[in-house]
């Protein structure tokens, strides 16, 4: 007692001290995000892709192209073809009816990101849910609930986007119910996978033990610990929407020209890649670098979450200081990666 | 007065058994045996008072308190909190009882939830039963906090940012926050650091005498359970061998597995050490899934004899019970029916043939245990 009042006193008595907040979770995750590089050039990449697409209409007044109007005369060489990239105001040439292919590829932006963000956070919502249950209740729900999954996962999902496009006709509400359909299946075994391990806590049976219900339990004391793999798997699935919005266009199942899209605008430039290469290039470049990015900082997250990271990076801090000092004092060489080895290479001597 | 035995008693349990399936089968899954768990048992906690509960590992302590908890449900037999019987309660009718019997459990660094605020896990009591909310909740959780020495100022703060003494206090704490008359220690300090488990069993002794708590305090610590113990209750695969006031347990042990138990525990004495007969037992215990017939012990006991495998030992009480420590006052309450159940006043054992004090248990017990084994099935 006395020991901690002496603590109490102590703590409270300190001049200026600071507002004791706990640091959580996510702001140490954060903290070592920074310290990634690749993770922060994905960040940038995507936060200057969703401003290029918000800014879309901005972007097509500056350059006075309409997304879906031909210019014949300025858009068109002499025998009838695109133009290419930088000229008559076109950044990045026109397309085969003469459209100006950058203000296209901003406008496909925005059905690829909204596609691929709002899809996939509807999926992480439906699978936290579905996993939660399955993984909490077992038994029963469990069986229907994995039944149901593994059904899900075993569609042909090309096969039937084409059945439903043909049935319901081609649109974006088709387009994102399919995407969420088919991404909710993996989220939810991976959220299954994790409350079984996390509801055998003792937490858990302290939250019972209380006098919590079921759901309490799942969504206040389950959910909170489910977070991290969820962001991981949800921002690593963003891209795989992407692709999945640009193949169904692609095929003429998805976004219906003339509203622009990456993938049918890629489909009608596979007939005219031999006169306008930038036509089919830079859209597939878009898709390519805006993929890549969320894969990469998908990645960037999980490692930040990873409380192993910490010390690799701790880590390689502390070599760099150790390097650092080392130069200072010789003031010579550094010392870098020979010296250090030559014990390392061969640790029982010569 | 007369009639009223239970007065003074907070929880029966009576004939309490707790059976778990074992399933085998990988298609069709079906029941191939039972893990007996718990296995009738009966004993009493006495309001203001301590009951400990030791026994090793597997032995059915924690399927026990869980049972009483109200956190698993009994396979049969009674749990009787207060005069009511909560083991044919729903969860509904359940729920104004959490509010009375609270558990700390043992590891305080899986019982806290890693990504919650400690000021919420103190205040979820408060939430889930709608007793306290907003400012009222966070002045009650710091009173909280500062009733179990953390700081207050804390309240923000994550489990990770602390200590595993100041942990445990935070799951003391959150025990504490309904007020209850029943707290379930499961090993509360057993994973803590010996100079800090001190400073949690004064806690619990100080907020026992503040708010009349009862315990029921499990440990494998023999110390400290003597410690923190009224009434001391020995488990063996599921069945109570013997139980008597803390004192009495301690210094004049009758089952045999009671002062083996004790032999094995590490004395701070070395004069008392080099004095005291070291009782080794041969073998592992048998599986809870096959118990031995008879008495339970008795495939590893010292004294065993033919009748031991074949017959259950009732508990009974001491012959010379309540005389030694008599004060009167023992005497009454040896009169009582309920005085013969484990944590009741009496000593009881379930031994055919109990330790008399002096008795030195041989090593003969060796060979005659190793013969035992060889004809249990295995």
């Amino acid at each position: 007692m006395t020991l901690t009042n002496v603590d109490l006193s102590a703590a409270i008595a300190e001049p200026g001290a600071k507002t004791v907040e706990g640091r959580s979770q996510w702001q140490l995750t954060w903290r070592r995000l920074r310290a990634d590089k690749v993770s922060m050039i994905a960040l940038v990449v995507i936060v200057i892709m969703v401003v290029l697409a918000i800014a879309a209409p901005a972007f097509a007044a500056i350059t006075g192209h309409g997304v879906d109007t031909a210019y014949p005369v300025t858009g068109e060489n002499a025998v009838g073809n695109p133009v290419p990239p930088l000229t008559n105001g076109f950044l990045l040439g026109t397309d085969s009816v003469g459209r100006d292919v950058f203000v296209r590829i901003l406008y496909g932006a925005r059905i690829s990101l909204f596609v691929g963000v709002v899809s996939t956070a509807i999926a992480a919502a439906l699978g936290v849910v579905i996993g939660l249950m399955a993984g909490y209740f077992g038994g029963f729900i469990d069986t229907v609930l994995g039944r149901l999954t593994d059904a899900v996962l075993a569609f042909p999902y090309v096969l039937l986007a084409i059945a439903l496009a043909a049935v319901f006709g081609p649109s974006l509400t088709l387009i994102m119910v399919l995407v969420t359909f088919f991404s909710w299946a993996g989220i939810a075994r991976i959220v299954r996978g994790q409350t079984l391990s996390i509801k055998e806590k003792e937490y858990i049976e302290a939250a019972r033990s209380l006098g919590a219900g079921p759901f309490r339990i799942m969504f206040i004391d389950i959910l909170p610990n489910l977070l991290a793999p969820v962001l991981v798997i949800a921002t690593l699935y963003i891209p795989n929407a992407i692709v999945f919005e640009a193949t169904l266009s692609f095929l003429g199942l998805g976004i219906q020209p003339p509203t622009p899209s990456w993938g049918n605008m890629l489909a009608d430039a596979s007939n005219f890649y031999q006169v306008a290469w930038w036509y089919l290039l830079f859209p597939a470049l878009f898709l390519l670098i805006t993929t890549l990015a969320f894969n990469l900082l998908g990645d960037g997250i999980r490692d930040a979450m990873d409380p192993r990271t910490e010390r690799l990076i701790a880590a390689r801090r502390m070599r760099k200081r150790r390097e650092k000092a080392a130069r200072r004092e010789t003031g010579a060489e550094p010392p870098g990666l020979g010296t250090i080895p030559d014990t390392v290479r061969e640790p029982y001597g010569g | 007065m007369a009639g009223s035995t239970d007065d003074n008693v907070l929880v029966r349990v009576e004939n309490l058994v707790k059976y778990f399936p074992v399933k085998a089968g990988g298609f069709i899954r079906h029941t191939v045996g039972q893990v007996h768990a718990v296995d009738d048992v009966s004993l009493v906690v006495e309001r203001g008072k301590t009951l400990g509960l030791v026994g090793e590992t597997g032995s059915g302590k924690s399927t026990l308190a869980r049972c009483v908890a109200g956190l698993i449900p009994a396979t049969s037999g009674k749990v009787i909190f207060d005069g009511k019987d909560i083991t044919k309660l729903s969860r509904g009718a359940m729920r104004p009882l959490r509010r009375e019997v609270q558990m700390i459990f043992q590891d305080p660094y899986s019982s806290l939830n890693p990504r919650r605020r400690v000021g919420a896990i103190i205040g979820d009591p408060f939430t889930i039963h709608k007793t306290a909310t907003g400012a009222e909740r966070k002045r009650k959780v710091q009173e909280l906090m500062e009733r179990v020495g953390l700081n207050p100022e804390h309240y923000n703060r994550f489990p990770a940012e602390f200590s595993g003494g100041q942990r445990q206090r935070i799951g003391v704490a959150r025990a504490l926050a309904l007020r209850p008359k029943l707290i379930i220690c499961d090993e509360p300090v057993s994973a803590l650091d010996v100079s800090i488990q001190a400073q949690v069993l004064n806690l619990l002794a100080d907020l026992q005498h503040e708010y009349g708590l009862s315990y029921l305090f499990i440990a494998h610590d023999l110390e400290v359970v003597r410690h923190v113990s009224d009434k001391v209750a020995v488990m063996y695969l599921g069945r109570i061998g013997e139980a008597a006031p803390a004192d009495a347990l301690y210094e004049r042990p009758r089952h045999p597995y009671t002062v083996a138990l004790l032999s094995a525990a590490p004395a701070a004495d070395p004069d008392a050490a080099a004095a005291r007969q070291r009782v080794i037992l041969v073998g592992d215990v048998p599986s809870p899934i096959d118990p031995p017939l008879g008495c339970r012990f008795h495939p590893r006991c010292p004294k065993a004899e033919e009748i031991c495998g074949r017959v259950e030992p009732p508990l009974v009480p001491d012959d010379e019970a309540g005389q030694p420590e008599d004060d009167g006052q023992s005497a009454a309450d040896a009169n009582k029916p309920g005085a013969a159940v484990p944590g009741g006043s009496l000593h009881v054992t379930a031994c055919h043939f109990p330790v008399v004090p002096g008795e030195r248990l041989a090593s003969p017990a060796v060979a005659g245990a190793a013969g035992a084994m060889k004809g249990e099935p295995s």
